[in-house]
């Protein structure tokens, strides 16, 4: 079944699948504050998915506990975001796209929170149907994380990742032993008439700047997508090495750290979704805009009049670092934001400003 | 449950091709030495480009018995000029693209030779444009016959200004003939061209290479090849082949197969067309040769009278440390597209020496 019908006059008939348009929320958690709610318009949570677009924060804050951050679609009306524990002066700005599709589209879904109990590394998540990754792919999306941790600025202990472990479950993981971490996932499972499947990619790159994969499956450049699923860092002290991203294109998968860092591993895990021609009108997946030092954010301007902000939607997948040492970082300068304005501008930011960051992203515009 | 969705019939904006012409022919031992004509429906010269799906080539007797080069030559015709020493046979694919007038706003044809001693040729163009301006290869003609080594007849172009273009190669022995399209762009279709080189590192399977814009959407950018060379210290032809392996906005990504202690090379440009005018693209670069590819899009491709395939390098293991000439005859590849348009011809002109994972690399595009 294809859902884009050829006539004798070649006339393309472009279905959405999307139920409402997405709606994209910018949630604050204030200073002093440990969570926050946004409302939104109602949608069916069973067919809806938050699209991760990162978050910032507002300065200096000392613990991870204070820093890490995570989302979820808590009813048909309202999306929370929580940290740990509250900071008495900087705030926390987490951005996401609702993107509610018609019924159908999304087979089962299953979101909920995973806990990796001190001194756990692991874990597994069981989202309670097949996970088997041919027609029917699944989707295993990150959604941020918290922790209890506060002992120092190693967030080793804070950074999780989300990979498919075989047809039942889904690995849990990060590299360091203390304090607790909680995960927001959302499992999505997808229909053949839609989706050809979902490749869980995931990957230790080693020292190397700059690498790929090809998946051998032959499919046209708008066509695929990426969400984010996961980092973590072996705790090495540079940060450059142990941050990357990856940008996507119809040869495969590339994941970029922008530094060859001699051999410290630096784990990753995506999620890449092969749609049926039909489905996504346009992609761009960009590993190339820089928030440069001394300033706290960058644009990307498109063709104006071009883009449906209606049906577009925008995902953090990751980003490259200058230089940072992990235990005296200023994360503000760190953690960053895409965000887009329903227009024509992607907007890269930050809470710092300085050292280049190298956020990387998908556009995806529906029809 | 579709009809939940059904949308108003989508209206294409204006198609920028006029016609669009698939040529292939087999090009015999016999004709070296001479031009062959082939007779196309009729173009408007000034706004018509050809795109190459490359020569596979039947033997293996010197590096030079592939030469081979292609020109639109007038409105009715295509000549192919063939080397004085080419002996190999084989078949050559070509693409003759025809623009709706503004489209190309600029287009010189016409030769550039690197000399017997040289590296490098450089040669005085019309006035064009870094910004968008495209430069393409169209074939290459080689004297050379001391032996098979490659290095000496493979060359790629690069444009160094708005005034000048260049030849380069790895080796300098005979004569290198290029024959070149240098085409403008309006830039009330284009966002942007750009002319550019990927040299992949000493150790290194890739290397990425930026935009003069990434504000781009990733369908919209489409490839040409402009050639490739290798340092002529590599003894690994097969390590030493580059492909374009992915474009997009995020740039251009040439990659080869082996990690050599020297660089190689590739040449390609790409043209960031404004949204609308292309329906699908794809680079494909990950396929072992060798066959159709099915590109998966039966009943999707709305007329294959506006979808064409482009060779785009290839990439392949090694052939041996001692044999970088052994894998010419099998490494030459074709790429067309099937009437249908659903699908991708590969082809080799041998299959002997054996050549291990050899993976052409190809651009399809579907304008509106």
């Amino acid at each position: 079944m294809y859902l884009e019908v050829l006539s004798a006059a070649t006339a393309l008939t472009p279905f959405s699948i999307l139920q409402s348009n997405v709606q994209r929320v910018n949630i604050t958690i204030a200073a002093g504050s440990a969570s926050q709610e946004a409302t939104i318009s109602s949608v069916t949570t069973a067919n809806t998915r938050l699209y991760w677009g990162g978050f910032k924060i507002s300065g200096d804050i000392a613990t991870p506990d204070k820093m890490g951050v995570r989302v979820d679609l808590k009813d048909a009306t309202t999306v929370r975001a929580q940290r740990n524990t509250s900071d008495a002066t900087y705030s926390i700005t987490v951005s996401v796209t609702v993107v509610e599709f018609i019924s159908g589209v999304i087979s089962n879904m299953s979101r909920g929170t995973a806990t990796l109990t001190a001194p756990a590394q692991t874990g597994n998540i069981v989202p309670g149907f097949t996970t088997n990754t041919g027609a029917n792919g699944v989707e295993m999306a990150w959604l941020g994380q918290t922790t209890t941790f506060s002992s120092s600025k190693d967030i080793s202990n804070m950074l999780t990742r989300l990979r498919r472990s075989d047809d039942t479950t889904f690995l849990h993981d990060r590299w360091g032993a203390t304090g607790n971490c909680t995960t927001s996932y959302e499992c999505a499972k997808y229909s053949s008439t839609y989706l050809r499947g979902v490749d869980s990619f995931s990957n230790s790159p080693g020292g190397e700047a700059f690498g790929g994969e090809s998946d051998f499956t032959f499919h046209f450049e708008d066509d695929i997508s990426v969400s984010f699923s996961g980092d973590l860092t072996a705790g090495e002290s540079d940060l450059q090495g142990a941050f990357k991203g990856v940008y996507v294109s119809s040869y495969g998968m590339y994941y970029d750290k922008g530094v060859d860092n001699g051999n410290n591993p630096s784990h990753i895990a995506r999620n890449k979704l092969r749609w049926n021609p039909g489905i996504l009108k346009r992609k761009v997946s960009n590993a190339d805009k820089t928030i440069t030092n001394g300033n706290s954010s960058a644009t990307v301007v498109y063709e104006t009049g071009k883009l449906n902000g209606n049906k577009t939607a925008v995902q953090f997948t990751g980003q490259a670092l200058s230089s940072y040492t992990m235990a005296s970082a200023d994360y503000s300068n760190i953690w960053a934001r895409v965000s887009y304005d329903g227009s024509n501008t992607v907007t890269l930011d930050r809470g710092g400003t300085s050292g280049d960051n190298r956020p990387m992203y998908m556009l995806t515009e529906f029809w | 449950m579709l009809m939940m969705g059904l949308k108003a019939p989508f209206v294409p904006e204006v198609s920028l091709l006029k016609s669009l012409q698939h040529v292939s022919v087999f090009l015999s031992s016999s004709y070296a030495g001479t031009t062959q004509d082939i007779t196309i429906t009729e173009v408007d010269v000034a706004n018509t480009r050809l795109r190459s799906g490359h020569l596979s080539s039947f033997g293996n007797t010197n590096a030079s018995s592939h030469s081979v080069r292609w020109e639109l030559y007038n409105s009715t015709t295509i000549r192919i000029t063939i080397g004085a020493n080419y002996a190999a046979g084989g078949n050559l694919s070509l693409v003759v693209q025809e623009f709706i007038p503004g489209v190309i706003s600029a287009l010189q044809r016409g030769t550039i030779t690197v000399s017997n001693g040289d590296l490098a040729e450089q040669l005085t163009v019309t006035t064009s444009s870094l910004t968008l301006s495209e430069l393409v290869l169209n074939g290459l003609i080689s004297t050379y016959t001391s032996d098979n080594n490659m290095d000496n007849t493979l060359a790629l172009l690069k444009q160094n200004s708005t005034t000048e273009i260049e030849i380069q190669r790895g080796a300098s022995g005979g004569d290198v003939t290029a024959g070149f399209e240098l085409a403008t762009y309006a830039s009330t279709y284009v966002h942007f061209a750009q002319c550019l080189q990927g040299a992949v590192g000493s150790g290194n399977h890739s290397v990425r290479v930026s935009l003069n814009s990434n504000a781009v959407f990733d369908n919209d950018i489409i490839p040409s090849w402009a050639g490739t060379k290798f340092n002529a210290s590599n003894t690994d032809f097969g390590q030493d082949c580059v492909q374009v392996q992915s474009v997009f906005s995020s740039g251009v990504i040439f990659g080869r197969s082996g990690t050599p202690a020297f660089e190689a090379y590739a040449a390609c440009n790409v043209v960031a067309f404004k949204a609308g005018y292309i329906r699908r693209r794809t680079l494909i670069s990950n396929n072992f040769f060798y066959g159709n590819v099915d590109l998966g899009a039966t009943g999707r491709i709305a007329s294959s009278k506006r979808a064409w395939a482009e060779y785009m390098g290839q990439k392949q293991d090694s052939t041996g440390s001692s044999t970088k000439n052994r894998a010419i005859a099998s490494s030459m590849v074709t790429v067309s597209a099937t009437p249908t348009g659903n699908e991708v011809s590969l082809t080799r002109g041998a299959t002997t020496p054996t050549v291990t994972n050899q993976r052409p690399s190809f651009s399809w595009v579907e304008m509106v």
